[in-house]
């Protein structure tokens, strides 16, 4: 524990202010925000982390709780979710409320083409982040290719494909 | 729209209740968007696809997960706002519970033992392999060479010169909207 639930808080109330493009896309700022400024979490912590939400059911975004839970206790680990969610479903219930407007409005259109180009460099950019930590060696370069073609291709369901990334882990440092 | 209305009376907010809940207990890996639509559109028949893929769309440019933002998007479409906030509750909470219990079990235990370290890198590896998968995806929705210059040049900020989210956002949003105006005429 090494940081106080309010700190946690804010920080994860901004993520959530500027998570645009998705659960993947924030993961360089909350990267950068929680391990290379604050610090309170390893490079090491992030991946498993990460890896952790991966198997849980939900939205991956969950791995705040994680971290929250990791830097200061549980009270942060309830409070971080609540503050990454709340700015986007706020923002979600009031244009469902007032959607007859706004789906003719230009400026939809426009924030689209804008957010999801940029949404897609900063998914890549998630992958780049935690790879870096992740991917060590070769075997773990071929486990992470392996799930990433059977999982696009619809082979694998993505839950059974990383629990048999894990077993694999597991057999291959015998 | 009377039709409509009539029908949104109809949706009680335990059925909101037990149709996020499965979705939140099930949407292993992503992909939850895609249990949504099927769930409330064909299933249920709650709203129409029209409706749902406009929903989709504003849950992907709005900050947050697009899977509760979605959820937020039809249940305030169905019951307002109280239906927003148990739609975003049941799908959002059963995965709260598990992580919180997986970082507490990786707190106190993992760290001292050697198998379950050996097996964290292989579930990293293929969390990478899924995030990947994610990515290739997405690149389906960006089909204009300068969209794509763009998305390289968020990589670019982001991931390797690891500049502030926001100014990459800031600076970048605007030059792809402009880019392709013609696409975002009306």
């Amino acid at each position: 524990v090494n940081a106080r639930p309010d700190q946690v808080f804010f920080v994860s109330l901004w993520l959530g202010l500027v998570s645009f493009g998705g659960g993947l896309a924030i993961v360089p700022e909350m990267h950068r925000q929680l391990v290379d400024t604050t610090g309170w979490i390893t490079p090491r912590e992030f991946a498993d982390g990460y890896a952790l939400a991966q198997l849980s059911p939900g939205p991956n975004m969950l791995c705040i709780a994680f971290y929250g839970f990791k830097a200061s206790g549980w009270f942060a680990g309830l409070l971080a979710p609540l503050a990454i969610v709340v700015p986007g479903v706020t923002l979600s219930a009031v244009c469902g409320r007032a959607w007859e407007r706004l789906a003719r409005s230009v400026w939809v259109v426009r924030l689209r083409c804008g957010v999801v180009p940029v949404g897609l460099g900063l998914m890549a950019g998630g992958v780049f982040v935690v790879g870096r930590t992740t991917i060590v060696d070769a075997p773990m370069l071929v486990i992470a290719g392996v799930v990433a073609i059977v999982v696009t291709k619809k082979w694998v369901h993505p839950a059974i494909a990383v629990l048999g990334a894990g077993v694999i882990g597991v057999l291959l440092q015998r | 729209m009377v039709d409509r209305e009539r029908v949104h009376q109809s949706v009680s907010l335990a059925a909101i209740i037990k149709v996020f809940l499965l979705i939140g207990l099930t949407s292993f890996g992503g992909g939850a968007s895609a249990h949504i639509h099927h769930a409330v559109v064909h299933q249920k028949k709650w709203l129409d696809d029209k409706r749902m893929l406009e929903g989709m769309t504003l849950a992907r440019i709005l900050p947050g997960t697009n899977v509760s933002n979605l959820a937020a998007f039809v249940g305030a479409v169905l019951r307002g706002y109280t239906g927003a906030a148990v739609a975003v509750a049941a799908v959002v909470l059963p995965g709260l519970v598990v992580v919180l219990a997986l970082a507490y079990s990786y707190v106190h235990f993992a760290s001292h033992s050697h198998h379950v370290q050996t097996a964290l890198r292989g579930l990293g590896a293929g969390a990478v392999g899924i995030m990947a998968s994610l990515v290739v995806n997405a690149t389906k929705t960006v089909k204009s060479s300068a969209g794509r210059l763009v998305a390289v040049l968020a990589f670019v900020g982001v991931g390797v010169l690891h500049a502030n989210m926001l100014l990459v956002l800031v600076v970048l949003a605007p030059i792809a909207s402009y880019l392709d105006r013609e696409r975002s005429a009306p």
